[in-house]
Protein backbone atom coordinates (compact mmCIF):
# COMPACT_ATOMS: atom_id res chain seq x y z
CA UNK A 1 0.00 0.00 0.00
CA UNK A 2 2.28 2.83 1.06
CA UNK A 3 6.14 2.11 0.35
CA UNK A 4 9.41 3.45 1.97
CA UNK A 5 11.80 3.00 -0.94
CA UNK A 6 15.74 4.20 -0.18
CA UNK A 7 14.82 7.23 1.46
CA UNK A 8 17.16 9.49 2.78
CA UNK A 9 16.99 13.09 3.85
CA UNK A 10 19.51 15.77 4.26
CA UNK A 11 19.47 19.48 5.41
CA UNK A 12 23.00 20.65 4.20
CA UNK A 13 25.93 18.65 6.06
CA UNK A 14 23.04 16.95 8.74
CA UNK A 15 21.61 13.53 7.49
CA UNK A 16 18.15 13.07 9.24
CA UNK A 17 17.32 9.22 8.17
CA UNK A 18 19.58 7.47 5.80
CA UNK A 19 18.49 4.69 3.39
CA UNK A 20 15.52 3.72 4.83
CA UNK A 21 12.89 1.57 3.19
CA UNK A 22 9.68 0.15 4.85
CA UNK A 23 6.17 -1.13 3.83
CA UNK A 24 2.57 -0.34 5.37
CA UNK A 25 -0.28 -2.05 5.39
CA UNK A 26 -3.71 -1.01 6.90
CA UNK A 27 -3.48 -1.27 10.33
CA UNK A 28 -1.65 0.69 13.29
CA UNK A 29 2.04 1.43 13.22
CA UNK A 30 3.75 2.67 16.27
CA UNK A 31 7.29 4.63 15.16
CA UNK A 32 8.70 4.43 18.49
CA UNK A 33 12.03 6.41 18.85
CA UNK A 34 13.51 9.44 20.88
CA UNK A 35 13.23 13.15 20.16
CA UNK A 36 15.27 13.98 17.40
CA UNK A 37 15.93 10.59 15.68
CA UNK A 38 14.55 11.26 12.79
CA UNK A 39 10.49 10.68 13.29
CA UNK A 40 8.76 14.10 12.75
CA UNK A 41 11.39 14.03 9.19
CA UNK A 42 9.72 10.87 8.60
CA UNK A 43 6.35 11.52 9.27
CA UNK A 44 6.47 14.84 7.21
CA UNK A 45 8.00 13.04 4.04
CA UNK A 46 4.97 10.78 4.41
CA UNK A 47 2.61 13.91 4.53
CA UNK A 48 4.44 15.49 1.38
CA UNK A 49 5.05 18.51 3.78
CA UNK A 50 8.84 17.69 2.54
CA UNK A 51 10.35 15.37 -0.02
CA UNK A 52 13.45 12.74 0.22
CA UNK A 53 16.65 13.94 -0.65
CA UNK A 54 17.42 10.56 -2.35
CA UNK A 55 14.51 7.80 -2.75
CA UNK A 56 10.83 7.99 -3.19
CA UNK A 57 7.67 7.16 -0.95
CA UNK A 58 4.94 5.03 -3.38
CA UNK A 59 1.29 4.81 -2.33
CA UNK A 60 -0.15 1.93 -4.86
CA UNK A 61 2.69 2.14 -6.91
CA UNK A 62 2.32 5.34 -7.47
CA UNK A 63 5.38 7.97 -6.23
CA UNK A 64 3.24 10.16 -3.53
CA UNK A 65 4.88 13.63 -4.97
CA UNK A 66 3.43 12.75 -8.37
CA UNK A 67 -0.10 11.97 -7.02
CA UNK A 68 0.12 15.44 -5.39
CA UNK A 69 -3.40 16.48 -4.36
CA UNK A 70 -4.85 12.89 -5.20
CA UNK A 71 -2.57 11.28 -2.29
CA UNK A 72 -3.34 14.45 -0.25
CA UNK A 73 -6.97 13.56 -0.64
CA UNK A 74 -6.65 9.95 1.06
CA UNK A 75 -4.76 11.75 4.12
CA UNK A 76 -5.41 12.60 7.46
CA UNK A 77 -2.33 14.25 9.40
CA UNK A 78 -2.02 16.00 12.66
CA UNK A 79 1.37 17.97 13.04
CA UNK A 80 3.65 17.57 16.18
CA UNK A 81 2.79 21.53 16.60
CA UNK A 82 -1.32 21.50 15.72
CA UNK A 83 -1.37 25.45 15.09
CA UNK A 84 -5.33 26.94 14.85
CA UNK A 85 -6.66 30.49 14.50
CA UNK A 86 -7.39 31.62 18.55
CA UNK A 87 -10.32 33.58 17.78
CA UNK A 88 -12.03 30.73 15.78
CA UNK A 89 -14.22 27.96 17.44
CA UNK A 90 -13.63 24.42 16.40
CA UNK A 91 -16.91 24.51 14.58
CA UNK A 92 -15.43 27.20 12.44
CA UNK A 93 -11.72 26.02 11.98
CA UNK A 94 -12.94 22.66 10.78
CA UNK A 95 -15.55 24.34 8.26
CA UNK A 96 -12.39 26.14 7.08
CA UNK A 97 -10.03 23.41 6.73
CA UNK A 98 -12.92 20.90 5.50
CA UNK A 99 -13.19 22.93 2.60
CA UNK A 100 -9.32 22.89 2.03
CA UNK A 101 -9.77 19.23 2.00
CA UNK A 102 -12.37 19.75 -0.56
CA UNK A 103 -15.12 18.42 1.10
CA UNK A 104 -18.84 20.66 0.66
CA UNK A 105 -20.70 22.20 3.73
CA UNK A 106 -23.27 20.15 4.01
CA UNK A 107 -21.12 16.93 4.08
CA UNK A 108 -18.64 18.84 6.59
CA UNK A 109 -21.38 20.23 9.00
CA UNK A 110 -23.06 16.65 9.54
CA UNK A 111 -19.50 14.82 9.74
CA UNK A 112 -17.91 17.89 12.31
CA UNK A 113 -20.96 17.49 14.74
CA UNK A 114 -20.04 13.63 14.80
CA UNK A 115 -16.60 13.90 15.52
CA UNK A 116 -16.27 16.71 17.55
CA UNK A 117 -18.65 14.26 19.76
CA UNK A 118 -16.31 11.38 19.18
CA UNK A 119 -13.63 13.25 20.62
CA UNK A 120 -15.98 14.52 23.19
CA UNK A 121 -15.68 18.38 22.45
CA UNK A 122 -19.55 18.72 21.25
CA UNK A 123 -20.22 21.03 24.47
CA UNK A 124 -17.34 23.54 23.31
CA UNK A 125 -18.59 23.55 19.43
CA UNK A 126 -19.28 27.01 19.28
CA UNK A 127 -16.63 28.26 21.66
CA UNK A 128 -13.09 30.01 20.57
CA UNK A 129 -10.63 28.21 20.96
CA UNK A 130 -8.02 30.42 22.75
CA UNK A 131 -9.80 29.32 25.64
CA UNK A 132 -9.11 25.48 25.37
CA UNK A 133 -6.92 23.55 27.34
CA UNK A 134 -3.83 21.92 25.44
CA UNK A 135 -5.96 18.51 25.10
CA UNK A 136 -8.64 20.28 24.00
CA UNK A 137 -6.82 21.77 21.28
CA UNK A 138 -5.01 18.17 20.83
CA UNK A 139 -8.15 16.56 20.39
CA UNK A 140 -9.49 18.83 17.63
CA UNK A 141 -6.34 18.13 15.76
CA UNK A 142 -7.43 14.65 15.90
CA UNK A 143 -11.16 15.34 14.73
CA UNK A 144 -9.75 17.33 11.87
CA UNK A 145 -7.40 14.79 10.55
CA UNK A 146 -10.45 12.49 10.42
CA UNK A 147 -12.61 15.28 8.25
CA UNK A 148 -11.84 13.54 4.63
CA UNK A 149 -12.31 9.72 6.34
CA UNK A 150 -8.87 9.59 5.21
CA UNK A 151 -7.30 5.83 3.60
CA UNK A 152 -4.18 7.21 5.20
CA UNK A 153 -3.84 8.75 8.71
CA UNK A 154 -0.41 9.73 10.17
CA UNK A 155 -0.22 11.33 13.86
CA UNK A 156 2.71 13.22 15.06
CA UNK A 157 2.79 12.77 18.87
CA UNK A 158 -0.98 12.72 19.02
CA UNK A 159 -1.15 12.20 22.75
CA UNK A 160 0.81 15.29 23.99
CA UNK A 161 -1.16 17.16 26.22
CA UNK A 162 -3.70 13.95 26.90
CA UNK A 163 -4.57 13.41 30.22
CA UNK A 164 -5.14 9.52 30.90
CA UNK A 165 -8.60 9.60 30.61
CA UNK A 166 -8.13 10.78 27.04
CA UNK A 167 -5.21 8.58 26.64
CA UNK A 168 -7.54 5.54 26.94
CA UNK A 169 -10.11 7.08 24.77
CA UNK A 170 -7.44 8.19 21.87
CA UNK A 171 -6.25 4.16 21.88
CA UNK A 172 -9.87 3.00 22.08
CA UNK A 173 -10.70 5.50 18.80
CA UNK A 174 -7.35 4.40 16.99
CA UNK A 175 -8.01 0.76 17.51
CA UNK A 176 -11.48 1.63 16.07
CA UNK A 177 -10.27 3.74 13.17
CA UNK A 178 -7.26 1.01 12.57
CA UNK A 179 -9.76 -1.61 10.94
CA UNK A 180 -9.77 -0.52 7.50
CA UNK A 181 -6.99 2.06 6.78
CA UNK A 182 -3.59 3.16 7.68
CA UNK A 183 -2.98 4.79 10.74
CA UNK A 184 0.92 5.85 11.56
CA UNK A 185 1.50 7.16 14.84
CA UNK A 186 4.73 8.96 16.13
CA UNK A 187 5.39 8.93 19.69
CA UNK A 188 8.40 8.67 22.29
CA UNK A 189 5.87 7.34 24.98
CA UNK A 190 5.72 3.43 24.63
CA UNK A 191 2.40 3.28 26.69
CA UNK A 192 0.11 5.15 24.03
CA UNK A 193 1.32 2.39 21.18
CA UNK A 194 2.17 -1.04 22.83
CA UNK A 195 -0.92 -2.32 23.42
CA UNK A 196 -2.74 -1.30 19.60
CA UNK A 197 -0.12 -1.35 17.11
CA UNK A 198 0.26 -3.99 15.08
CA UNK A 199 3.72 -3.20 13.96
CA UNK A 200 6.08 -0.67 15.89
CA UNK A 201 9.18 1.39 13.98
CA UNK A 202 12.06 2.10 16.11
CA UNK A 203 14.81 4.23 14.12
CA UNK A 204 18.46 4.18 15.24
CA UNK A 205 21.20 6.11 14.11
CA UNK A 206 19.28 7.73 11.20
CA UNK A 207 18.34 3.91 9.91
CA UNK A 208 15.29 1.08 10.55
CA UNK A 209 16.46 -0.62 13.33
CA UNK A 210 13.25 -2.73 13.65
CA UNK A 211 9.50 -2.81 12.32
CA UNK A 212 8.20 -5.95 13.96
CA UNK A 213 5.53 -7.19 16.27
CA UNK A 214 5.57 -6.24 19.72
CA UNK A 215 5.98 -9.77 20.73
CA UNK A 216 9.12 -10.03 18.05
CA UNK A 217 10.94 -7.04 18.92
CA UNK A 218 10.60 -8.03 23.04
CA UNK A 219 11.70 -11.60 22.01
CA UNK A 220 15.37 -9.70 21.09
CA UNK A 221 15.98 -9.19 24.57
CA UNK A 222 14.41 -12.72 26.02
CA UNK A 223 16.13 -14.07 28.83
CA UNK A 224 17.92 -10.98 29.27
CA UNK A 225 16.24 -8.92 31.11
CA UNK A 226 16.30 -9.40 35.01
CA UNK A 227 15.10 -7.90 38.35
CA UNK A 228 16.91 -8.32 41.21
CA UNK A 229 17.06 -6.42 45.00
CA UNK A 230 20.07 -4.55 46.09
CA UNK A 231 21.26 -2.52 48.90
CA UNK A 232 20.88 1.52 48.29
CA UNK A 233 24.69 1.83 48.74
CA UNK A 234 25.40 -0.92 45.83
CA UNK A 235 23.27 1.38 43.44
CA UNK A 236 26.05 3.73 42.22
CA UNK A 237 28.31 0.17 41.20
CA UNK A 238 25.42 -1.47 40.17
CA UNK A 239 24.73 1.61 37.42
CA UNK A 240 28.07 1.52 36.04
CA UNK A 241 27.82 -2.49 35.54
CA UNK A 242 24.49 -2.87 34.35
CA UNK A 243 22.31 -1.31 31.43
CA UNK A 244 19.24 -0.22 34.36
CA UNK A 245 15.80 0.12 33.15
CA UNK A 246 13.98 0.77 36.08
CA UNK A 247 14.46 1.06 39.94
CA UNK A 248 12.24 1.39 42.88
CA UNK A 249 12.65 1.96 46.59
CA UNK A 250 10.62 -0.61 48.60
CA UNK A 251 11.40 -1.42 52.65
CA UNK A 252 14.95 0.42 52.39
CA UNK A 253 16.64 -1.87 50.15
CA UNK A 254 16.33 -1.16 46.23
CA UNK A 255 14.65 -3.14 43.29
CA UNK A 256 16.08 -3.18 40.12
CA UNK A 257 15.05 -3.70 36.70
CA UNK A 258 17.90 -4.29 34.66
CA UNK A 259 19.45 -6.42 31.16
CA UNK A 260 21.91 -8.47 31.56
CA UNK A 261 23.39 -10.73 28.59
CA UNK A 262 25.75 -13.37 29.99
CA UNK A 263 25.24 -15.75 32.70
CA UNK A 264 23.28 -14.79 35.09
CA UNK A 265 23.40 -14.62 39.15
CA UNK A 266 21.67 -16.75 41.72
CA UNK A 267 19.84 -14.36 43.36
CA UNK A 268 18.71 -12.98 39.94
CA UNK A 269 15.36 -13.23 38.82
CA UNK A 270 14.40 -13.46 35.09
CA UNK A 271 11.66 -11.46 34.19
CA UNK A 272 9.81 -11.61 30.18
CA UNK A 273 10.90 -8.52 28.22
CA UNK A 274 8.69 -5.74 27.64
CA UNK A 275 9.11 -3.13 24.71
CA UNK A 276 9.65 -0.12 27.42
CA UNK A 277 13.11 -2.37 28.04
CA UNK A 278 13.81 -2.97 24.74
CA UNK A 279 13.37 1.06 24.14
CA UNK A 280 15.35 1.84 27.00
CA UNK A 281 18.19 -0.52 26.32
CA UNK A 282 17.93 0.61 22.48
CA UNK A 283 18.70 4.15 22.67
CA UNK A 284 20.31 4.11 26.55
CA UNK A 285 22.91 6.43 25.19
CA UNK A 286 20.52 8.68 23.70
CA UNK A 287 18.13 8.40 26.82
CA UNK A 288 21.78 9.13 29.25
CA UNK A 289 23.24 12.07 26.82
CA UNK A 290 19.28 13.75 27.87
CA UNK A 291 19.74 13.47 31.43
CA UNK B 1 -6.33 -37.07 -15.53
CA UNK B 2 -7.20 -35.42 -18.86
CA UNK B 3 -6.10 -32.04 -19.56
CA UNK B 4 -8.75 -29.76 -19.88
CA UNK B 5 -7.57 -27.49 -22.82
CA UNK B 6 -9.45 -24.04 -22.60
CA UNK B 7 -10.84 -21.94 -25.82
CA UNK B 8 -10.81 -18.36 -25.31
CA UNK B 9 -12.51 -16.51 -27.87
CA UNK B 10 -10.76 -13.78 -30.08
CA UNK B 11 -12.69 -10.58 -29.22
CA UNK B 12 -14.01 -8.52 -32.04
CA UNK B 13 -12.14 -5.45 -33.72
CA UNK B 14 -14.69 -2.53 -31.29
CA UNK B 15 -14.63 -4.68 -28.21
CA UNK B 16 -10.88 -4.78 -28.39
CA UNK B 17 -11.21 -0.74 -29.23
CA UNK B 18 -13.32 -0.11 -26.33
CA UNK B 19 -11.47 -2.06 -23.96
CA UNK B 20 -8.12 -0.31 -24.60
CA UNK B 21 -9.55 3.41 -24.35
CA UNK B 22 -11.31 1.60 -20.98
CA UNK B 23 -7.87 0.82 -19.72
CA UNK B 24 -6.11 4.14 -20.98
CA UNK B 25 -8.71 6.18 -19.36
CA UNK B 26 -7.98 4.55 -16.00
CA UNK B 27 -4.43 4.10 -16.27
CA UNK B 28 -3.86 7.62 -17.68
CA UNK B 29 -4.92 10.52 -14.87
CA UNK B 30 -5.92 13.48 -17.41
CA UNK B 31 -4.60 16.45 -16.67
CA UNK B 32 -6.83 19.30 -15.73
CA UNK B 33 -6.06 22.87 -17.76
CA UNK B 34 -5.47 25.75 -14.91
CA UNK B 35 -8.29 27.58 -15.41
CA UNK B 36 -10.68 24.38 -14.93
CA UNK B 37 -8.51 23.49 -11.97
CA UNK B 38 -9.11 27.33 -10.64
CA UNK B 39 -13.02 27.05 -11.61
CA UNK B 40 -13.24 23.46 -9.20
CA UNK B 41 -10.92 24.80 -6.82
CA UNK B 42 -13.60 28.03 -6.24
CA UNK B 43 -16.67 25.71 -6.43
CA UNK B 44 -14.96 23.14 -3.64
CA UNK B 45 -13.29 25.86 -1.28
CA UNK B 46 -15.00 28.37 -2.23
CA UNK B 47 -14.71 32.59 -1.81
CA UNK B 48 -15.38 32.84 1.43
CA UNK B 49 -12.68 29.98 2.47
CA UNK B 50 -10.15 31.33 0.19
CA UNK B 51 -10.15 35.00 1.72
CA UNK B 52 -10.84 33.65 5.16
CA UNK B 53 -9.24 36.04 7.29
CA UNK B 54 -11.12 39.03 8.75
CA UNK B 55 -7.55 40.74 10.02
CA UNK B 56 -5.80 40.23 6.35
CA UNK B 57 -8.88 41.41 5.05
CA UNK B 58 -9.08 44.71 6.45
CA UNK B 59 -5.46 45.05 6.54
CA UNK B 60 -6.01 44.41 2.58
CA UNK B 61 -8.84 46.92 2.14
CA UNK B 62 -7.01 49.59 4.07
CA UNK B 63 -3.34 49.18 2.25
CA UNK B 64 -6.34 49.81 -0.97
CA UNK B 65 -7.82 52.78 0.15
CA UNK B 66 -4.75 54.12 1.57
CA UNK B 67 -2.43 53.75 -1.30
CA UNK B 68 -5.06 55.16 -4.18
CA UNK B 69 -6.33 58.09 -2.10
CA UNK B 70 -2.46 59.20 -1.98
CA UNK B 71 -1.97 58.88 -5.79
CA UNK B 72 -5.17 60.35 -6.42
CA UNK B 73 -4.80 63.48 -3.45
CA UNK B 74 -1.68 64.28 -4.12
CA UNK B 75 -1.12 66.73 -6.54
CA UNK B 76 1.10 65.76 -9.80
CA UNK B 77 4.16 67.95 -10.07
CA UNK B 78 6.63 67.45 -12.94
CA UNK B 79 6.04 66.65 -16.93
CA UNK B 80 3.91 63.97 -18.77
CA UNK B 81 7.28 61.57 -19.49
CA UNK B 82 7.42 61.43 -15.35
CA UNK B 83 3.66 60.76 -15.07
CA UNK B 84 3.97 57.34 -17.24
CA UNK B 85 7.22 56.51 -15.47
CA UNK B 86 5.30 56.91 -12.17
CA UNK B 87 2.45 54.94 -13.29
CA UNK B 88 5.72 51.29 -14.65
CA UNK B 89 6.87 52.07 -10.96
CA UNK B 90 3.79 52.04 -8.87
CA UNK B 91 1.45 49.96 -10.53
CA UNK B 92 2.39 46.63 -8.88
CA UNK B 93 2.85 48.33 -5.39
CA UNK B 94 -0.64 47.59 -4.27
CA UNK B 95 -0.40 43.80 -5.70
CA UNK B 96 2.76 43.67 -4.00
CA UNK B 97 1.04 44.79 -0.38
CA UNK B 98 -1.29 41.86 -1.33
CA UNK B 99 0.66 39.35 -2.03
CA UNK B 100 3.43 39.91 0.33
CA UNK B 101 1.12 40.25 3.36
CA UNK B 102 -0.76 36.76 2.32
CA UNK B 103 2.11 35.00 1.44
CA UNK B 104 3.93 35.60 4.82
CA UNK B 105 0.99 35.36 6.80
CA UNK B 106 0.14 32.00 5.01
CA UNK B 107 3.57 30.35 5.31
CA UNK B 108 4.88 31.52 9.08
CA UNK B 109 1.48 30.43 10.15
CA UNK B 110 1.42 27.97 13.21
CA UNK B 111 -1.32 26.08 10.45
CA UNK B 112 0.69 25.79 8.24
CA UNK B 113 1.65 22.02 8.50
CA UNK B 114 -2.14 21.37 8.76
CA UNK B 115 -3.32 23.45 5.92
CA UNK B 116 0.07 22.07 3.73
CA UNK B 117 -1.58 18.28 4.35
CA UNK B 118 -4.73 19.55 2.65
CA UNK B 119 -6.27 18.56 -0.80
CA UNK B 120 -6.17 22.69 -1.62
CA UNK B 121 -2.50 23.48 0.01
CA UNK B 122 -0.91 26.44 1.60
CA UNK B 123 0.79 27.46 -2.10
CA UNK B 124 -2.47 26.68 -3.86
CA UNK B 125 -4.45 29.01 -1.60
CA UNK B 126 -1.56 31.86 -2.06
CA UNK B 127 -1.28 31.24 -6.04
CA UNK B 128 -5.07 31.96 -6.14
CA UNK B 129 -5.17 34.58 -4.41
CA UNK B 130 -2.03 36.18 -6.16
CA UNK B 131 -4.10 35.70 -9.00
CA UNK B 132 -6.86 37.46 -7.57
CA UNK B 133 -5.13 40.20 -6.25
CA UNK B 134 -3.44 40.95 -9.57
CA UNK B 135 -6.91 41.07 -11.28
CA UNK B 136 -8.07 43.63 -8.91
CA UNK B 137 -4.54 45.74 -8.83
CA UNK B 138 -5.36 45.82 -12.80
CA UNK B 139 -8.68 46.80 -12.71
CA UNK B 140 -8.17 49.40 -9.50
CA UNK B 141 -5.19 50.61 -11.51
CA UNK B 142 -7.21 51.22 -14.57
CA UNK B 143 -9.89 53.47 -12.45
CA UNK B 144 -7.24 55.29 -11.69
CA UNK B 145 -5.17 55.72 -14.47
CA UNK B 146 -8.65 56.95 -16.10
CA UNK B 147 -9.15 59.67 -13.49
CA UNK B 148 -5.53 60.44 -14.28
CA UNK B 149 -6.45 60.97 -17.71
CA UNK B 150 -9.40 63.00 -17.19
CA UNK B 151 -7.74 65.40 -14.70
CA UNK B 152 -4.24 65.74 -17.39
CA UNK B 153 -5.38 65.62 -20.73
CA UNK B 154 -1.65 64.81 -21.76
CA UNK B 155 -1.99 61.36 -20.66
CA UNK B 156 -3.10 58.92 -23.23
CA UNK B 157 -5.32 56.57 -21.48
CA UNK B 158 -4.48 53.56 -23.69
CA UNK B 159 -0.57 54.14 -23.08
CA UNK B 160 -1.19 54.31 -19.89
CA UNK B 161 -2.97 51.38 -19.37
CA UNK B 162 -1.00 49.08 -21.79
CA UNK B 163 2.06 50.78 -19.64
CA UNK B 164 0.64 49.65 -16.09
CA UNK B 165 -0.55 46.82 -16.97
CA UNK B 166 2.86 45.70 -18.31
CA UNK B 167 4.74 46.64 -15.24
CA UNK B 168 2.33 44.95 -13.09
CA UNK B 169 2.84 41.36 -14.57
CA UNK B 170 6.40 41.67 -15.51
CA UNK B 171 6.70 42.62 -11.45
CA UNK B 172 4.53 39.88 -10.85
CA UNK B 173 6.52 37.26 -13.07
CA UNK B 174 9.75 38.36 -11.17
CA UNK B 175 8.23 37.94 -7.71
CA UNK B 176 6.51 34.92 -8.52
CA UNK B 177 10.21 33.61 -9.63
CA UNK B 178 11.39 35.13 -6.13
CA UNK B 179 9.50 33.34 -4.04
CA UNK B 180 9.42 29.94 -5.54
CA UNK B 181 13.37 29.83 -5.39
CA UNK B 182 13.85 31.45 -1.46
CA UNK B 183 10.96 32.07 0.83
CA UNK B 184 12.27 34.17 3.13
CA UNK B 185 11.11 38.14 3.92
CA UNK B 186 14.99 38.85 2.72
CA UNK B 187 13.87 38.00 -1.37
CA UNK B 188 11.14 40.33 -1.03
CA UNK B 189 13.00 43.33 -0.09
CA UNK B 190 15.68 42.39 -2.60
CA UNK B 191 12.70 41.89 -5.06
CA UNK B 192 11.56 45.46 -4.18
CA UNK B 193 15.15 46.98 -4.15
CA UNK B 194 15.67 45.77 -7.69
CA UNK B 195 12.17 46.83 -9.03
CA UNK B 196 13.01 50.47 -7.64
CA UNK B 197 16.51 50.72 -8.11
CA UNK B 198 16.50 49.15 -11.76
CA UNK B 199 14.00 51.73 -12.95
CA UNK B 200 15.80 54.85 -11.27
CA UNK B 201 19.24 53.26 -12.50
CA UNK B 202 18.29 53.32 -16.09
CA UNK B 203 16.14 56.58 -15.93
CA UNK B 204 19.37 57.92 -14.35
CA UNK B 205 21.93 56.05 -16.82
CA UNK B 206 19.84 56.77 -20.38
CA UNK B 207 17.10 58.89 -19.81
CA UNK B 208 16.39 59.10 -23.67
CA UNK B 209 16.01 55.57 -23.85
CA UNK B 210 13.59 54.90 -20.77
CA UNK B 211 11.80 57.86 -21.93
CA UNK B 212 11.21 56.67 -25.43
CA UNK B 213 10.08 53.34 -24.05
CA UNK B 214 7.13 54.55 -22.53
CA UNK B 215 6.34 57.69 -24.48
CA UNK B 216 7.24 56.77 -27.93
CA UNK B 217 6.95 53.07 -28.24
CA UNK B 218 3.94 51.86 -30.30
CA UNK B 219 0.84 50.61 -28.52
CA UNK B 220 0.86 47.55 -30.26
CA UNK B 221 4.62 46.72 -28.79
CA UNK B 222 3.33 47.34 -25.61
CA UNK B 223 -0.22 44.98 -26.30
CA UNK B 224 2.14 42.30 -27.45
CA UNK B 225 4.25 42.87 -23.62
CA UNK B 226 1.28 42.51 -22.05
CA UNK B 227 0.13 39.21 -23.65
CA UNK B 228 3.66 37.53 -23.25
CA UNK B 229 3.80 39.07 -19.54
CA UNK B 230 0.49 37.71 -18.99
CA UNK B 231 0.80 34.18 -20.55
CA UNK B 232 4.39 33.77 -18.29
CA UNK B 233 2.76 35.45 -15.19
CA UNK B 234 -0.29 32.35 -15.69
CA UNK B 235 3.01 30.01 -16.39
CA UNK B 236 4.85 31.07 -13.36
CA UNK B 237 1.33 30.87 -10.82
CA UNK B 238 0.95 27.31 -12.45
CA UNK B 239 4.38 26.45 -11.10
CA UNK B 240 3.32 28.10 -7.46
CA UNK B 241 0.25 25.79 -7.55
CA UNK B 242 2.24 21.98 -7.95
CA UNK B 243 5.35 24.13 -6.06
CA UNK B 244 6.41 21.45 -3.52
CA UNK B 245 8.38 22.08 -0.54
CA UNK B 246 11.85 20.84 -0.34
CA UNK B 247 13.39 22.17 3.27
CA UNK B 248 11.83 20.99 6.05
CA UNK B 249 12.12 20.71 10.03
CA UNK B 250 14.04 18.63 12.11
Amino acid sequence: MLVVKDVSKRYGDFTALQQVNMEFNTGLYGLLAPNGAGKTTLIKMLATLITPSEGEIQYNGKNILEMDEQYRDLLGFLPQQFGYYKNYSPKQYMLYLAALKGIGKKEALQKIDELLDKVALSDVVNKKMKKFSGGMIQRVGIAQALLNDPKILILDEPTAGLDPKERARFRHLLTELARERLVIISTHIVSDIESIANEIIMIKNKQLLYKDSVEKICATLNGNVFETTIDFDYLEEFRKKYVLLSEKQEYGKMIVRFIHKGAPEMEWNSVPSQLEDVFLYEYRDVIEGEE
Amino acid sequence: MQKDKFNIPMPDDSTIDRQISQIVSKGLVRRESFSSYLRSMVQQVGWRHLFSDRLELSFIVMIAIGLYSLFLIMPIHGDVQSLYAYIFLLSPILFLAFSIYTYMNKTQNATYDVEMACKYNVYQVVAFRMLAFSVSTMILNTLAIAFVAMKYEEIHFVRAFMISGTSLFLFSIILSIALMNRRTKGIVIVTITIWLLGNNILRSVNNEFYNGMLLHMPVIVYAVALLGCLILYMNYLKKLIIFKQTEGVF
